[in-house]
């Protein structure tokens, strides 16, 4: 498998039934996905929203449209699996994939976070999905995906100038939704 | 014109800092930089980030090898030809159907040519039977048809 393969390039390899492609592909995307969930569920149930994600990209693959970004088709499906999750746990969820502030505080009320994390982790991951999207995204662009701020720029048809200053925005952003609760 | 210029260049001076700073954390080198006043807050907000999303950490090999396996499997599953076995339901809907419109109509005609009329007023569209019948005949099959498909459809 040519590992300079385009994820579009594999994605097509796949949907003709080239399974190396698609394993290239999960082997490429699954930290990605894994620190994405990582950051919006609670840590013991990651695992396990990962697997939903990955089993859900998968059977919906005959479905991709190859003139699409593949990442960003990823990452919607992963959404609506987190969405998903909320979701069976009763504490609603907006369909479209977004998770409501009253979700993660709910979770992190109920305990399912490891106690002594609640309070910093739970305020981080409740801050961060008030943020509007294109600072979450930005967001998780360097963090869980591990791209530089110049490689953000080229996925994005930005300049560089242009991401650090939205990443900034941003992190501003989140500090003033934590305030000054974080030690 | 001057003070705008003077804004953007602090501002591309701030955003170029939290960048590093960024990166220096994501590195853990943050030891050998010095946030700024002004960055302070914002490292501490990275570094929970950084603690949250916990990148550093890949996902267990053991759950990466398992999941593999079980996308491989979902793979094959998705190869598999959709092979349509006849009769498939469709099919037997429809040949149900047909079947209860030519039963109705054979039963009506074998009874109705049983009984010899005599009656010439009595004008036939179909052999012995009248048009009536026939019609009367049509509606019951066409019932009956309707019937059999909605009691296929349930059985599903």
């Amino acid at each position: 498998m040519n590992r300079d393969a385009s994820d579009e390039q594999l994605a097509s390899l796949a949907q003709q039934g080239d399974k190396e492609a698609f394993l290239a592909l999960y082997n490429r995307y699954l930290p990605k996905v894994h620190n994405r969930v990582k950051s919006r569920v609670p840590p013991q149930d990651a695992e396990d929203v990962t697997q939903e994600a990955f089993v859900a990209v998968v059977r919906s693959l005959p479905k991709f449209e190859r003139r699409a970004k593949f990442n960003t088709w990823l990452y919607t499906i992963v959404n609506r699996q987190i969405a998903d999750y909320y979701r069976r746990r009763g504490k609603g969820g907006n369909p479209g994939g977004e998770v409501s502030l009253e979700d993660v505080e709910h979770t992190a009320r109920a305990g399912l976070y490891e106690t002594d994390s609640l309070d910093e982790r739970g305020l981080i991951q409740k801050a961060l999905y008030t943020l509007p999207e294109h600072y979450q995204e930005i967001i998780l662009l360097r963090f869980a995906d591990g791209l530089s701020f110049q490689e953000i720029a080229e996925q994005r048809g930005q300049s560089l100038d242009a991401v650090k200053s939205l990443y900034r925005r941003a992190i501003e952003s989140l500090r003033d939704q934590v305030g000054g609760t974080i030690n | 014109m001057a003070h705008t210029e003077r804004n953007t260049e602090r501002d591309r001076d701030y955003d170029n800092e939290v960048a590093e700073l960024t990166d220096a954390v994501l590195e853990g080198s943050t030891g050998t930089m010095t946030a700024s006043a002004m960055t302070r807050d914002m490292e501490r907000v990275i570094i929970q980030l950084r603690n949250v999303i916990d990148p550093d950490t890949p996902p267990d090999p053991g759950f990466s090898a398992q999941l593999s396996r079980r996308l491989g499997q979902e793979f094959d599953l998705l190869q598999r030809p959709n092979v349509r076995k006849w009769p498939n339901q469709r099919m037997v809907q429809l040949v149900g159907m047909a079947a209860a419109i030519i039963f109705v109509l054979g039963v009506g005609i074998f009874f109705s040519g049983s009984e010899v009329s005599s009656d010439s007023t009595s004008g036939t569209a179909f052999g012995d039977i009248s048009v009536v019948e026939a019609i009367v005949l049509g509606v019951v099959a066409i019932g009956t048809a309707g019937v059999v498909f909605f009691l296929s459809k349930r059985q599903r």
